[in-house]
C-alpha cells in the first residue's frame, strides 16, 4: 500500500492527514479509539467521520422512503462520486510514481541497490491498487493526454501492465514488465537533450545517437541488478514486428510478449505525449493510425488486446456524437468497442446529475468523432471533465496543479 | 432499385461510394470519385472486403458487427487505406440499402477529410501561436466585451494583478473587476476612466495607474474590431515601476551633467566623445556640436610625455579610472594644465562600454600655487630659494644620488663682520649689501647650483655633481667674487666671507647633516682667522650620533657629574721631576662608553657648552690643586681655555673667585691659550691677559706653531711659556722641517725668555732630540698618559722616589 505516511499505523493529529487519508481512496481504515487522545467536550470523536470518508450517501438515513426518481438519482451521484473519488486515487499516485521516477532517475550511479527496490516497490504499488482502477487510469491517462509528457515512463509502466494482465501474464512477468516499462528510457540520460526525442526530420548522425539510448539503458538496468526478462523487454522496446525497429531489427519471433507490450505502448504514449505538445493527436486517433498504418509492426494479438481493452475510443476520451453534442467517454464496452458509456454534455442538465448514456441502447447517438480537450468549448469541458481549470486564460485548459507546476 | 439508374445516380455523386454486399461484405461496386480516392482501378476494388482498405478499427469492429447482425449503419469520421498503404482521414457514413429487390447491400459514403484537416491542423496551430503570442507578450492582456464581460487575460496579467487564484478558476466577473478596482490607489478616478471607455467604445486612451502598492502601471487601451465592428476593448498593462525611478534616476542624473562644476564628457568604449557637459563647453571654448565625434585622444597633451594616451588606456584597463595633471591647448587659448579624472565603465559582462571623464581648469590654482611657492620658497630681500626650497632640491638631488650614485657639495657661507656694516651704516645699507653679495655669489655659480639665503648673512650654497676638487675651485671663485670691492652709495669698502664645505656622500647623508657640517667648518675659518674656506675634516665629525643628541647628552653628563678630570705630568727633561700637570676633561657616556675630547670638546665649541664645560674644568682643577697643595705635594695645574670662554667679560672674575674661593696659590694654576684668542682682538686680549697676570697666574700659549702667530704679540704679551705642538713633535727627530721648526721655536722662546713644553712626545728618539735642543719640559705618554688624581699621585710618589729616573 502506497501512502505518503512514514509508517502504516500513527496517530492522526490533524486535518490535513485526514484529508490525506481520505485521498487515498481506501474503503477500510482501522482505528484504535483506545489509543487517542481524550476528545475535547462537545466534539464528536474524529474517528466517526474517518470510518465514511466520504459521507457516502447511501449510508445516510433518510426518513421518507424514496421515489425511484431519487433513486435514480442517487444512484448515477453515487456513481460519479465513485469515479471522481478513484481519479482521485489515481492521480495521487501518478504523482507519487513520478516523484519515484526522479529518484531512481538520481540514484541509479551512486545508489543501485535502492534505486532498484524503488523500482520494485513501485511497479508492485502499481500492480497492486492501480491496475484495481484500469478503467480510471486510463482516463485519467486519456483526459490529460498532451500535457503529461514528463510522465512518460510512468504511463507506459501503468499502460504497460494493464495490458499484460489483460493479456494474463503471471504475477512474475508482470513484475518484470513493469520494471522494464518503468526504466525503458533510462538510456537517456546518458544522450545530449538534443538527441533525446525521436523527431524528424534527425541527421543520420543523430538518429544513430538517439537509437543508442537502448544500449545505455540496458547498462544502466544492469546496475539495478534487475532480471533477464526484465533486461529482455528493456533491450525490445524499440523492436518491430517487422524487422523494422533497432537496435537489433529482430523479427516478431525472437521478441519476447513484454517486448511486444512495451513496443506498442511506448509507440501509443508517444502519439498522445510528442515531445511538442501541439503535435499531439488524441488517443483515439493514436490507436487508428497505429491500427491503419503501422499494423505489420506490431503483434496483432497484443494490438486487438491493446485496442479492446482501451476500446476504439478509450474512456476519458472527448467525442462529439452523431446528434453534435459533446460527451466524454467514461468506460469501455469491450464485447462493442465502438458503443462505450458516456456522460453527455447537456446544458440543461445540471453536472451533479449529468447523464451516463450506454451507447449500446437501440436509440443512443453514434460516436461521430474523437477531439483534443482543448478543442472542446470551455463551458463543455467544464461539465464533462470537472478538473479545476484557469477559466479565463487564452491556453484555457490549462489546469490549476499544471500552472502551479510551471511556476 | 434498377440497376442502370443507380449506378448512374452513385456515379453523379461527389463523395466517395462503395457498394458491399450485405453477405460476403465485398465491394460490389465503386463510383469514380472512390477509385480516384483510393487509388485503385475499379477492377481492383470490386470484390475486395471491405474491411481491408478501412482502416481505422471503428471499421473493423463495425463490420464485425454487421456480420454479427448488431448494427447496420454507423456515421463518423475513419480512415481509409490507399492504395500506398497512406490513411486518408474520411467522415465516412454506411446504410443499408438493396441492391435489388432481393439482395441487400450496404451504401457506404465517403467525404475526403484531408483538405479540412488540413485547414483545422492549420487554425489550430495558428491559434496556438496566436495563444502563445498573447502569453509571451510583454504586457498583461486582457480582453473584454462591450458588455463589460472579460474574456480572456494572459498569464501576465494574472501576475501583475496578483490574481487569486479563486478568481483564476471560478469565473465571477465583478469580483475580478472589483478586485482590480481595490488596488489602484485612486479607485474613484479608475472606475470614472472606465466608464468612460465603457462609454465611447472608440476611444483609444493610454494612461498610468499608480497601485496601493506603489507601482506604475502604464494602461493602453485599444478598441477591439471583428469583421469592422467594434466587439469589445483590449487592455495592455505594463509595470512601468522601474522605468518611472528609473526615469526619475535618470532626470536626476542629467541635471547633475547638466549643472557639475567639472567638465564633464562620455566617450564610446573607442573613446569617441558622445556627450559633454555644459562646463565642459565653457572650459574647451567648443560648442556641443564641435565636440561630438572628436577624439578624447585630442582632447589634452603632456609636453612631457608623448605617450600619455598609451598609459591613460592602460590604466582604464586595468583598474577603470586614472587620475592625473594634463593639458590643453585650445583654438586660441594658452595651454592650460587640467585636473583630470577618468573612469571606464563596462557592462555586466565586463564590456567596456563607455568612459566618462570629468575635468577642472588648474590655471587659477597653478597661480595660486606659484604665489603661495614665491612666499613660501623664496627670501623675499634677494629673491634666493629659502631654506625650504633649497630642503627640496637637496631631497631631490639626494635621493637622485642614493640610486645612480654621485657626489654634491654644501658650502656654509658667513659674511666677515658684516655686523660692523649693519652697525655702522644701518640695516638698509647692509641689506644692499646683502643683494649685491647674493648677485655676486650667483654670478660665479653654475645654473644647477642653488644658492640659498638662510637668513641674516649667512648663505648656502648646493652644488650639483661637485667632488672636493670642483668645491674648492667654486669657493675660490666665490672668495675672488666677493674680493672686489663694493661700491654703494659712493662708498666704497671690502666684504670678506668664510666657506665652510661639506661633501656628499663623505660627511653626511642629510642636508641637515651637510649644512651643520658645512657650518661647522665655515665656523673654524673664523676661528683661524676668516676670509678663507675649510672642508669639514672627520675630527669635526661626530660619528656615532647626530650632534643634538651629543649636545644633550652632554648637557645630561654635566648635569650628573659624568666629566672627570685627568692629569697629565710634564717633565723636565733634564732633572726628570715632576714640573706641572695638564687637566683634561673626561667624559664617559653610559651608553657609548668613553667620548673623545676631539669630538665633544668640538661639539661643545659650536655650541657654547664649551663654556659651562670650561667653568667647570677651572673649578675642579682649582679644587684638585688645592687638595695636593695642602697634601704637601703642590703641582702646577694648567686647563685649556677656549675662546669664546676667553672671550667672556667676566673670565677675569670668573679666575680671581675661583683662586679666592679655593685658597689656591695662584701660581700654581696655568692657562693654556690658543695662538687664535690673541689675534682675534689683540687689544682686548692683551688687556685681559694682564689682569690675568696680574692674578698671579700663569699663562702659556698651546698648540704653538698651527696659528698665525704675530712674534710681536708674544713680545708683549705676559705669557711665560710656550707648548710646541704634537704635529711637530710627531716628526722628530728624522722630519728635517719638523727639526727645524721645533728647533727655532726653543731658540725663540729661549730668547723670549720662555719656557717650552713638548706635547706628545711618545719615543725616546724624541725626548733626547729635544734634550739636546735644552727644551725645557715634555709631556706624553712616554711618560704617562693622562691619569685619573689617585694614579696621578701615585706616579707622583713614584717621580719623587726615582728622583730622576724616568718610569717605564
Amino acid at each position: 500500500m502506497a501512502h505518503p505516511f512514514p509508517k502504516g499505523s500513527f496517530k492522526i493529529s490533524s486535518e490535513r492527514q485526514l484529508a490525506t487519508i481520505r485521498g487515498l481512496g481506501l474503503k477500510r481504515i482501522r482505528c484504535v479509539p483506545a489509543k487517542s487522545d481524550p476528545a475535547p467536550p462537545g466534539e464528536p470523536p474524529a474517528v466517526e467521520s474517518l470510518a465514511q470518508p466520504n459521507a457516502d450517501p447511501a449510508t445516510m438515513v433518510s426518513v421518507d422512503p424514496p421515489t425511484p426518481e431519487q433513486e435514480r438519482r442517487q444512484r448515477h451521484q453515487e456513481l460519479l462520486a465513485e469515479q471522481r473519488q478513484n481519479l482521485a486515487v489515481c492521480d495521487a499516485q501518478f504523482g507519487a510514481a513520478i516523484r519515484r521516477y526522479e529518484i531512481v532517475l538520481e540514484q541509479v550511479r551512486q545508489q543501485p541497490a535502492l534505486a532498484a527496490r524503488q523500482c520494485s516497490e513501485l511497479v508492485d504499488g502499481i500492480v497492486a491498487d492501480v491496475l484495481l482502477q484500469g478503467e480510471s487510469s486510463i482516463r485519467l491517462l486519456s483526459e490529460s493526454m498532451g500535457d503529461r509528457a514528463c510522465m512518460h515512463p510512468v504511463n507506459v509502466t501503468i499502460l504497460s501492465l494493464l495490458l499484460g494482465k489483460t493479456l494474463g501474464l503471471p504475477a512474475q512477468a508482470l513484475h518484470d514488465l513493469g520494471i522494464a516499462a518503468f526504466l525503458h528510457d533510462i538510456g537517456k540520460t546518458q544522450l545530449p537533450e538534443r538527441v533525446r526525442w525521436m523527431e524528424s526530420p534527425m541527421s543520420s548522425v543523430d538518429c544513430r545517437s538517439y537509437q543508442g539510448h537502448v544500449a545505455h539503458g540496458i547498462l544502466l538496468a544492469q546496475c539495478l541488478a534487475i532480471s533477464d526478462d526484465a533486461l529482455r523487454a528493456l533491450a525490445e522496446h524499440h523492436e518491430m514486428m517487422d524487422a523494422s525497429g533497432f537496435p537489433r531489427q529482430l523479427l516478431g519471433a525472437s521478441i519476447s510478449l513484454a517486448g511486444k507490450i512495451l513496443a506498442l505502448v511506448n509507440r501509443y504514449d508517444n502519439l498522445c505525449n510528442p515531445p511538442r505538445p501541439s503535435a499531439a493527436v488524441t488517443p483515439h486517433e493514436a490507436l487508428s493510425m497505429i491500427f491503419s498504418q503501422m499494423k505489420a509492426r506490431y503483434d496483432s494479438v497484443v494490438l486487438a488486446a491493446f485496442i479492446r481493452m482501451m476500446g476504439v475510443y478509450p474512456p476519458g476520451s472527448v467525442v462529439q456524437l452523431s446528434n453534435d453534442l459533446f460527451a466524454l467517454v467514461v468506460s469501455v464496452n469491450s464485447a462493442r468497442p465502438l458503443k462505450p458509456r458516456v456522460v453527455v454534455h447537456d446544458p440543461s442538465v445540471p453536472r451533479d446529475e449529468a447523464l451516463i448514456v450506454d451507447l449500446e441502447q437501440a436509440d443512443a447517438p453514434g460516436i461521430r468523432r474523437s477531439l483534443k480537450p482543448v478543442a472542446l468549448p470551455k463551458a463543455a469541458l467544464d461539465y464533462l471533465s470537472p478538473r479545476s481549470r484557469i477559466c479565463y486564460f487564452f491556453e484555457r485548459a490549462l489546469s490549476v496543479t499544471h500552472v502551479e507546476a510551471m511556476a | 432499385m434498377t440497376g442502370p439508374s443507380w449506378h448512374s445516380l452513385v456515379e453523379a455523386l461527389i463523395e466517395a461510394v462503395w457498394i458491399v454486399d450485405a453477405v460476403g461484405l465485398r465491394i460490389v461496386a465503386v463510383n469514380e470519385a472512390a477509385v480516384t480516392m483510393v487509388g485503385l482501378r475499379r477492377e481492383e476494388l470490386i470484390g475486395r472486403p471491405a474491411v481491408e482498405l478501412t482502416a481505422a478499427p471503428e471499421d473493423m469492429f463495425f463490420w464485425e458487427d454487421v456480420a454479427a447482425g448488431l448494427a447496420d449503419h454507423i456515421h463518423s469520421e475513419s480512415l481509409v487505406r490507399c492504395a500506398d498503404g497512406m490513411a486518408i482521414p474520411v467522415e465516412r457514413s454506411v446504410r443499408k440499402l438493396w441492391i435489388d429487390a432481393a439482395t441487400p447491400g450496404f451504401l457506404v459514403a465517403m467525404r475526403d477529410l484531408r483538405v479540412q484537416r488540413d485547414n483545422e491542423l492549420q487554425l489550430e496551430t495558428l491559434l496556438a501561436e496566436l495563444r502563445a503570442t498573447l502569453e509571451s507578450t510583454a504586457d498583461g492582456i486582457l480582453a473584454i466585451d462591450l458588455q463589460g464581460h472579460v474574456r480572456n487575460y494572459n498569464r501576465h496579467f494574472a501576475e501583475l494583478w496578483e490574481i487569486p487564484e479563486k478568481l483564476m478558476v471560478q469565473r465571477d466577473d465583478p469580483a475580478l473587476l472589483a478586485h482590480m478596482a481595490g488596488m489602484v490607489d485612486d479607485r474613484a478616478g479608475y472606475e470614472a476612466q472606465l466608464a468612460h471607455l465603457a462609454q465611447f467604445p472608440l476611444l483609444e486612451a493610454t494612461d498610468a495607474l499608480t497601485l496601493r502598492s506603489g507601482r506604475s502601471m502604464e494602461r493602453v487601451s485599444l478598441p477591439q474590431y471583428s469583421r469592422g465592428q467594434p466587439i469589445g476593448r483590449v487592455f495592455a498593462f505594463r509595470d512601468i515601476t522601474q522605468k518611472r525611478d528609473a526615469d526619475a534616476r535618470l532626470r536626476l542624473a542629467a541635471k547633475v551633467f547638466e549643472l557639475s562644476l567639472d567638465a564633464v564628457f562620455i566617450t564610446s568604449a573607442d573613446y569617441l566623445l558622445l556627450a559633454a557637459n555644459p562646463c565642459c563647453e565653457r572650459l574647451t571654448g567648443m560648442a556641443q556640436a564641435q565636440l561630438l565625434g572628436i577624439s578624447a585622444h585630442d582632447m589634452f597633451h603632456d609636453p612631457h610625455d608623448a605617450g600619455l594616451f598609451v598609459r591613460i588606456g592602460q590604466h582604464l584597463a586595468t583598474d577603470g579610472y586614472w587620475e592625473g595633471e594634463v593639458w590643453r591647448k585650445g583654438e586660441g587659448q594658452h595651454a592650460r594644465a587640467m585636473q583630470v579624472s577618468w573612469v571606464l565603465l563596462r557592462d555586466e559582462l565586463g564590456v567596456a562600454v563607455n568612459s566618462v571623464c570629468f575635468f577642472k581648469d588648474l590655471t587659477e590654482k597653478y597661480a595660486a600655487q606659484q604665489r603661495i611657492e614665491t612666499l613660501a620658497y623664496r627670501d623675499v630681500l634677494t629673491g634666493l630659494p629659502n631654506r625650504l626650497l633649497l630642503a627640496q632640491r637637496v631631497d631631490f638631488a639626494l635621493r637622485m644620488a642614493e640610486r645612480n650614485g654621485g657626489q654634491f657639495a654644501v658650502f656654509f657661507l658667513d659674511l666677515d663682520r658684516f655686523k660692523n656694516i649693519n652697525d655702522s651704516m644701518g640695516h638698509a645699507f647692509g641689506d644692499r649689501v646683502l643683494v649685491e653679495v647674493a648677485e655676486r655669489i650667483k654670478a660665479v655659480l653654475r645654473d644647477v647650483d642653488t644658492l640659498c639665503r638662510l637668513g641674516g648673512d649667512e648663505f648656502v650654497v648646493f652644488l650639483q655633481e661637485t667632488d672636493a676638487h670642483g668645491a674648492e675651485t667654486c669657493a675660490q671663485r666665490i672668495l675672488q667674487g666677493l674680493a672686489r670691492p663694493f661700491q654703494i652709495e659712493e662708498m666704497s669698502f671690502s666684504v670678506g666671507c668664510s666657506i665652510g664645505v661639506a661633501l656628499y656622500p663623505e660627511d653626511g647623508k642629510t642636508l641637515d647633516e651637510l649644512i651643520q657640517f658645512a657650518d661647522t667648518a665655515m665656523y673654524r675659518v673664523k676661528e683661524h682667522g676668516r676670509g678663507s674656506f675649510r672642508f669639514y675634516q672627520p675630527q669635526m665629525n661626530i660619528d656615532v650620533l647626530s650632534r643634538m643628541k651629543m649636545d644633550h647628552a652632554m648637557r645630561q653628563a654635566m648635569q650628573q657629574q659624568r666629566f672627570r678630570l685627568h692629569y697629565q705630568p710634564q717633565i723636565a727633561l733634564d732633572t726628570g721631576r715632576l714640573v706641572g700637570a695638564e687637566a683634561l676633561a673626561r667624559w664617559t657616556d653610559p651608553a657609548m662608553g668613553e667620548v673623545g675630547p676631539a669630538v665633544f670638546i668640538a661639539l661643545a665649541e659650536e655650541t657654547g657648552f664649551i663654556i659651562t664645560i670650561g667653568n667647570w674644568v677651572l673649578q675642579e682643577a682649582v679644587r684638585q690643586a688645592r687638595l695636593w697643595q695642602d697634601a704637601g705635594t703642590p703641582v702646577t695645574v694648567s686647563i685649556n681655555v677656549s675662546a669664546l670662554q676667553f672671550q667672556q667679560a667676566d673670565f677675569v672674575q670668573l679666575i680671581d673667585r675661583a683662586l679666592a674661593a679655593s685658597g689656591l696659590r695662584p701660581g700654581l694654576l696655568e692657562l693654556e691659550l690658543t695662538e687664535s684668542i690673541l689675534l682675534n682682538d689683540a687689544e682686548e686680549a692683551l688687556a685681559r691677559l694682564h689682569a690675568l697676570a696680574a692674578l698671579g697666574v700663569a699663562l702659556s700659549i698651546d698648540d704653538f706653531g698651527t696659528g698665525y702667530s704675530s712674534l710681536a704679540y708674544l713680545k708683549r704679551f705676559p705669557i711665560s711659556k710656550l707648548k710646541i705642538d704634537r704635529s711637530f713633535v710627531m716628526g722628530l727627530p728624522g722630519d728635517e722641517s719638523d727639526r727645524a721648526i721645533v728647533s727655532a721655536t726653543i731658540g725663540m722662546a729661549r730668547a723670549l725668555k720662555l719656557s717650552v713644553v713638548a706635547e706628545g712626545v711618545e719615543t725616546e728618539a724624541q725626548k733626547q732630540y729635544l734634550q739636546d735642543l735644552s727644551c725645557a719640559s715634555f709631556q706624553g705618554y712616554l711618560c704617562s698618559p693622562a691619569l685619573p688624581p689617585q694614579e696621578f699621585e701615585v706616579l707622583m710618589a713614584r717621580l719623587l722616589l726615582a728622583g730622576a729616573g724616568l718610569p717605564h
